[in-house]
C-alpha cells in the first residue's frame, strides 16, 4: 500500500472502519513512514481533543424551559387524543354517509369488475388503510364504538388514496424523495408541526377542507430567487417555509449550495393565483412532494425544489 | 426487561406514549438527550444564548413531528437531523441579517461576530469547562471548519455516532461520510496543530 493510498485511509483507521487486510496496510505504512506517522499523530490529537473537550451539558433548567413551551402548545395533549378529540366532533350522522357513499363505491366498483371476466372484482378494492402506522392511531383507539371505521375513510376519500401522508420528521432532508401524487393530502393525525389544524377553534366544525400540496421544480439563474418567492408568498396572503415546516429566512442561492426546497403556504382560495405565477416564472410540475411538510386545514401548498443554474 | 431497569425505558416506547398523549414521557426524551441536543448546537453555531434557544426549539419541532415518528429512524438520529437543520436555517438567517436584508432578530446575539462566547463564559453550568485552554482552542478550531465539516466531525467526536447513524442524520451516503469526516479530521488537525501539541491531550 502506497502512502497515498494509507493517507487517504487514516480516518477509517483511527475509527476501526478499515476491512481486516488494510487495517494491516495501513498499519504498516504507519511504521515505515515517519510522515504519515506524523499525520496519524495529529489526526488522534484531533479527535481526542475532541472527544475530551467537546461535550458540555445543557443550561440549568434547559428541560423545565423546554416543557413549560410544550404544555403551552396546543398539541400538547398529543396527536392521538387531539384525533380523539376530532372525530368526536364529527356528527355520527355525517360519518354515516360518509361510510355508506363509501360501500356504494366498492359495491359499484365490484359490479362492474365482476362484469369482465378478465378484470376480477377484487383488483377494484380500494388499496388497505395505513391504520398500522404509528402516526395514524389504531381504530380502536377512536373513543366511540360507532365511528372507528372513519378514520382510514377519511383519508382515502379526501386524498383519493391511501398513500401515507409526507413524513416530514422521518424523511432524510437532503435525500431527494420518490416522487408521489402531486394532490396528496395529508391526514389530520399527521399534522405533527407547528401549523396543525387547530380543532379546538371556532372554525373546528366547518374547518374540513384541505387544500392540495403540489411538487414543483423552478430552475433560475437569480441567486435571490427564495426572496422573490418568499414576497410572493406574502401577497397571495401566505408563508414560506422549510422542510421541517419552520419559517424560512429567504437566502441567496449558490455555486457551493445551488439547491434549496421551500414550502410556500398559502389559503386554499389563493393558490390558482400562485400556481400562476409560479408557472410564469417557468415553474415546471414535479418536485420534492413524498418527503415535504403536511398541511394545514384551508391551506395549500406549493413545495419547491429550487436550482440555481451555472 | 434488564435494559430498561438498568437504563430506562427505550427511546421507541417513550415515543409511543408520547403519541398517546403522555406528555411525561416527552419529558424523559429531553432529559435523555438535553445535553447531546445542547452540545450539537453548541459546536455548530458557536453562541450558547443562540444554541439554547435553538435546543429548545429542536424539542420543541420533535414534540410537533413526534404524530409523524414511525421509527424508521433511531430517535437520537431524528433528533440530531433536527438540530443540525435548525442549526443550518439559524446560520442562514443570521448570515444574511448580518448583511442588513433582514429585520432585526430581538434579544439574539450575532453568531457571526469573531469573538464567541467561549472567550467570555457567562452562564454557570457549563462555565467550568470553558475555562480549559485547550477547550477554547478546539471551539475556535471548530469554528474555523466549514459548516458541513464541522456537523460531521461533531456528530462523530463528539457525539460519538456510527457513521450509519451519521448518513442517516445528514442524508448523505456512508462513503461520502467518510471521505468527508478525513477531509474535517484533517483540517481541524492542521487548525489545531498551531497551538496544541499531542501531549496536551493524548
Amino acid at each position: 500500500m502506497d502512502t497515498f493510498f494509507a493517507k487517504n485511509r487514516l480516518s477509517a483507521y483511527l475509527d476501526g472502519a478499515l476491512p481486516e487486510g488494510e487495517t494491516a496496510e495501513v498499519s504498516a505504512a504507519i511504521e515505515r513512514d515517519p510522515a504519515l506517522k506524523a499525520e496519524y499523530d495529529q489526526l488522534r490529537m484531533a479527535v481526542a481533543a475532541l472527544r475530551r473537550h467537546g461535550p458540555v451539558s445543557a443550561p440549568e433548567g434547559f428541560s423545565a424551559r423546554v416543557m413549560a413551551a410544550v404544555e403551552a402548545e396546543p398539541g400538547q395533549q398529543g396527536v392521538v387524543v387531539q384525533f380523539r378529540r376530532f372525530f368526536a366532533r364529527v356528527p355520527v350522522e355525517a360519518l354515516a354517509v360518509a361510510a355508506a357513499a363509501v360501500l356504494v363505491v366498492f359495491a359499484a366498483g365490484s359490479q362492474l369488475g365482476g362484469d369482465s371476466p378478465s378484470e376480477p372484482a377484487l383488483a377494484k378494492a380500494p388499496p388497505p388503510p395505513v391504520a398500522t402506522d404509528p402516526a395514524v392511531p389504531p381504530v380502536a383507539d377512536a373513543p366511540s364504538e360507532s365511528r372507528p371505521a372513519a378514520a382510514p375513510e377519511r383519508g382515502e376519500t379526501l386524498g383519493g388514496s391511501a398513500e401515507q401522508p409526507p413524513d416530514l420528521a422521518n424523511a432524510a432532508p437532503s435525500v431527494l424523495p420518490q416522487q408521489a401524487s402531486p394532490k396528496q393530502i395529508a391526514m389530520p393525525a399527521a399534522q405533527g408541526n407547528a401549523y396543525v389544524p387547530e380543532w379546538e377553534g371556532d372554525n373546528a366544525q366547518q374547518d374540513t377542507s384541505f387544500g392540495g400540496m403540489e411538487g414543483l421544480t423552478l430552475s433560475v439563474s437569480d441567486p435571490e430567487v427564495m426572496q422573490k418567492l418568499y414576497m410572493l408568498a406574502e401577497s397571495h396572503g401566505g408563508r414560506m417555509l422549510d422542510e421541517a415546516n419552520q419559517p424560512l429566512r429567504p437566502y441567496e442561492l449558490s455555486a457551493s449550495d445551488p439547491v434549496a426546497r421551500v414550502l410556500l403556504l398559502v389559503p386554499v382560495d389563493r393558490a390558482s393565483g400562485l400556481r400562476a405565477q409560479l408557472q410564469s416564472f417557468g415553474a415546471r410540475a414535479g418536485g420534492p412532494v413524498g418527503a415535504g411538510p403536511t398541511l394545514a386545514a384551508g391551506n395549500s401548498g406549493f413545495f419547491l425544489q429550487l436550482e440555481l443554474l451555472e | 426487561m434488564l435494559l430498561s431497569v438498568l437504563h430506562g425505558p427505550a427511546d421507541q416506547d417513550l415515543v409511543r406514549r408520547v403519541q398517546q398523549g403522555d406528555s411525561e414521557a416527552f419529558g424523559q426524551l429531553v432529559l435523555r438527550y438535553q445535553d447531546r441536543i445542547y452540545t450539537v448546537c453548541l459546536r455548530q453555531l458557536g453562541d450558547r444564548a443562540l444554541a439554547e434557544e435553538v435546543a429548545q426549539d429542536v424539542f420543541l419541532s420533535a414534540f410537533r413531528a413526534m404524530g409523524n415518528f414511525r421509527g424508521e429512524a433511531k430517535v437520537s438520529t431524528w433528533l440530531f437531523r433536527i438540530a443540525i437543520n435548525q442549526c443550518k436555517n439559524q446560520k442562514l438567517y443570521h448570515r444574511r441579517r448580518a448583511r442588513g436584508r433582514h429585520e432585526p432578530l430581538e434579544g439574539r446575539p450575532d453568531p457571526d461576530r469573531p469573538a464567541r462566547e467561549f472567550a467570555h463564559p457567562g452562564r454557570a453550568p457549563d462555565a467550568g469547562v470553558h475555562k480549559s485552554e485547550a477547550e477554547r482552542l478546539v471551539a475556535e478550531a471548530l469554528e474555523e471548519l466549514e459548516p458541513d465539516y464541522r456537523s460531521i466531525i461533531v456528530l462523530r467526536d463528539v457525539e460519538d455516532m456510527a457513521y450509519d447513524d451519521i448518513a442517516d442524520a445528514l442524508g448523505i451516503a456512508k462513503g461520502t461520510v467518510k471521505s468527508r469526516l478525513h477531509r474535517a479530521r484533517s483540517q481541524l488537525a492542521r487548525i489545531l496543530s498551531r497551538n496544541l501539541k499531542p501531549e496536551d491531550v493524548l
